[in-house]
């Protein structure tokens, strides 16, 4: 009875503030109409569909012993506190990719990536990572690839596998691009984020020799030598003659994350890449924390408006394509991410002390990452729009200079009005020398929080707030670009090893040379390519990236309505069918037009082309000219790229469909992978059966 | 506050410093050696430096983060 009224509740108050959303169209909006929405949303999904999947799609049982409990070696698998699980997991599923996407999508206006977060997440993503958290636990906390090749065969897990590896190569180059202009002609950045690497190898130090293991201790100290590097970083930017050591190009700041990614993915991982995570764990709850309680403090108004002509026209500056298919591709992290089915069916499912917690971790994380994602529009819709343009958007977009782009800009819309004066004045606010063409959305939602926090925590420090959003930003995507990159290596040396078995040994030194600098030389390339380019890199690279990471979510539900089916559930089927539809045709509607179409600014080969009239009729300036040959192949390599994400993913779905068909027929197909039962003895979970 | 309201706030603190040594990893030392010493009693435990190093090896040779 209390449930229903909690739900009628949840009901009314989340369709009001809904209500109130839709309706106030012409005036700004509150952010707080949108945080009481998201979060009446969450729980209704949490709530009632979450429990409801798990009742009757999953069959929860809380009497079956788990992983954890059943391969108990005190290590990786270990029963562990639920709230313990939903702590972990959630670190390791948010990263920078909830911020940047949504940050970009609001070109369309707050509205669409507002609604496709709260959608995408409670009937798409939520319900993705729950699912895969639940088939990885009956099956010993086996990945993704393992379930696709032992559900669906040796060709569905084959692709599955490859897919993995090149979203992984296009994730490291997009964020690497991320903080590449981030950091571009910013010496307080700069320094910022150099300094990240001795304070990682200090704490590293720390953890392993003077007090082993103690990682609290030593996120601690990580954490204020970190601050610390902030405040230097200001000192630095006022020094005459030091702060040009710092004043970096983007071809060298390419260049130092790529060679960083190398070491970094050679050394032993205690020395760099263990610390900085241990750090950055600690700063993300920390600082998702304190974002939402100043939020709700402030509660700003959103400036930008619900929709803007880009939506429907498609030209916008940040990256091309219409409201459909873009904002589904641009906002992958927050609404539906395929690269979380991958910790789904990794470390998580392994700790997990009983079934009945796969709610709370699996569909409970997702929907605060996808608060993440809401945060960050807030962040980003309650800056001036024309000020939001004037960040994300590449000089070459709008006229190649900052007089030309704030004319353009202004130009496009009143509500977009923007000055010189006003970037300015800005810029010199949050202690840099300009904040025209950051593209990538973490400088323009480093600017959102940085006046969130500086009006909620002190009015006085922003720039200092600024840079601190930064580094919490650049922490995340230099662990990203490390862990990443270990992890390609491991993929390329297993590939290797069937071919040649010596490669295959992962502590080889050889082996590891080769195969570690074969994954920087793949996304180093993209970075590299992208620093050069005149739009910013990130307008080609990000709907890369939302293809590849999309494809992914296309695998997971394919994997996932595979073994619903094979299970015998097939009128439950719809639950991951329904997600995967949406996905699969969104992706595809996606590729197409990045292949087919003859729009210079949209079509991947339509820009090569473009760009190739431009070399043959002589009317490119000479710095551009010679960038070019690199830009054309890049173009189409994308092109082509997009086409094999697209194949991939349609190999998986029709080997789903394929096998689905035999076992409906009565036919021979791959047998359930499901661990056998066995009762649970742990204390507390002796309770009678749930059916 | 009465005694009461310190031993909750108390209480509250220390649940909430458990949960975070929990996610960060700070008690996984602890929570192995009670392991070892429940299952294999006659076994000694590895050394809090040899954990942290096997730990981490293990730990960072599969996909354990997102973007």
């Amino acid at each position: 009875m209390f449930a229903k009224l909690f739900g009628a509740l949840l009901a009314v108050i989340g369709g009001l503030a809904m209500a109130g959303i839709a309706l106030q169209r012409d005036e700004p909006i509150n952010s707080l109409w949108i945080v009481t929405a998201a979060v009446c949303v969450y729980l209704l999904g949490y709530r009632f569909y979450a429990k409801w999947i798990e009742t009757r799609v999953f069959v929860v049982d809380k009497t079956r012993a788990t992983p954890a409990e059943r391969l108990n070696n005190g290590r990786d698998f270990l029963p562990t506190h639920r709230w313990v699980v939903f702590g972990h997991h959630f670190a390791a599923i948010a990263g920078a990719g909830p911020l940047v996407g949504p940050t970009l999508a609001m070109q369309f206006g707050y509205l669409p990536g507002t609604l496709w977060l709260l959608v995408g997440a409670v009937l798409g993503g939520c319900v993705q990572d729950m699912t895969i958290l639940f088939m990885s636990t009956r099956r010993n906390g086996k990945s993704l690839g393992q379930m696709a090749r032992d559900e669906l065969g040796a060709v569905g897990g084959t692709a599955a596998v490859l897919g993995t590896l090149m979203i992984v190569v296009i994730i490291i180059a997009v964020l690497g691009l991320v903080i590449v202009n981030a950091m571009r002609h910013s010496p307080w950045a700069t320094f910022t984020v150099f300094a990240t690497i001795p304070i990682a190898i200090v704490v590293g130090y720390f953890m392993r020799h003077w007090r082993p293991g103690k990682v609290l201790e030593g996120s601690v100290l990580g954490l204020v030598l970190l601050l610390l590097a902030v405040v230097m970083g200001g000192w630095l930017n006022d020094h005459a003659t030091l702060r040009q050591w710092f004043d970096w190009e983007g071809v060298p700041l390419a260049g130092f994350v790529i060679g960083y990614g190398w070491i970094a993915a050679i050394l032993p991982v205690w020395v760099l890449l263990a610390p900085r995570d241990y750090i950055s764990t600690f700063l993300k709850i920390g600082v998702v924390v304190l974002l939402a309680v100043a939020i709700i403090l402030i509660h700003p108004d959103i400036k930008m408006p619900a929709l803007t002509r880009f939506a429907t026209d498609g030209t916008g500056p940040i990256f091309a394509g219409k409201i459909f298919p873009f904002v589904f591709i641009t906002i992958a992290c927050g609404a539906l991410s395929g690269f979380h089915a991958l910790v789904s069916s990794g470390t998580t499912p392994k700790m997990l002390a009983n079934e009945a917690d796969i709610r709370l971790v699996g569909y409970g994380s997702m929907a605060i990452e996808s608060f993440v994602g809401i945060m960050a529009v807030i962040s980003a819709t309650l800056l001036d729009p024309g000020v939001y343009f004037a960040i994300n958007t590449g000089l070459g977009a709008v006229g190649g200079s900052p007089e030309a782009a704030v004319a353009t800009i202004s130009a496009w819309d009143p509500r977009f009005a923007v000055t010189l004066e006003q970037m300015q004045t800005l810029a010199k606010e949050m202690g840099e020398s300009t904040l025209f063409a950051r593209t990538g959305g973490a400088p323009s939602l480093a600017v959102g929080m940085a006046s969130i926090f500086s009006s909620a925590f002190g009015q006085g420090l922003i720039a200092l707030w600024y840079h601190f959003a930064i580094m919490f930003e650049a922490i995340f995507i230099l662990t990203t670009v490390d862990a990443g990159t270990r992890v390609g290596r491991f993929m390329v040396q297993d590939a290797l090893g069937q071919i040649w078995p010596a490669m295959g040994r992962t502590s080889w030194y050889p082996s590891v040379v080769i195969s570690s600098t074969l994954i920087v030389a793949g996304w180093g390339y993209f970075l590299y390519v992208g620093v050069i380019d005149p739009n910013g890199g990130i307008n080609i690279l990000w709907p890369l990236f939302g293809i590849a990471n999309q494809m992914l979510a296309a695998i997971a539900l394919t994997v996932a309505c595979g073994i619903l089916i094979k299970s015998g559930k097939v009128r439950y089927v719809w639950v991951t069918a329904l997600p995967l539809s949406w996905i699969a045709v969104v992706t595809t509607t996606a590729a197409f037009q990045k292949i087919f179409s003859t729009d210079a600014k949209l079509g991947f080969f339509a820009a090569a082309n473009a760009l190739k009239d431009q070399v043959a009729a002589g009317t490119l300036a000479p710095e551009r000219l010679k960038a070019a040959p690199t830009l054309i192949f890049n173009q189409q390599l994308d092109g082509w790229l997009t086409a094999l994400f697209l194949l991939i993913m349609w190999i998986v779905i029709i080997e789903m469909l394929r096998i689905s068909a035999r076992f409906l027929a009565g036919k021979p197909v791959p047998a359930s992978s499901e661990a056998p039962y066995a009762a649970t003895k742990l204390d507390g979970s002796a309770l009678p059966r749930s059916h | 506050m009465d005694a009461t309201g310190t031993k909750h706030v108390r209480q509250f603190l220390s649940a909430g410093l458990s949960l975070l040594r929990g996610v960060t990893g700070d008690d996984a030392y602890e929570k192995y050696v009670a392991h070892m010493t429940r299952t294999a009693p006659d076994e000694a435990p590895l050394s809090a430096r040899a954990f942290y190093q096997a730990q981490m090896e293990q730990k960072w040779s599969c996909i354990n983060g997102c973007c």
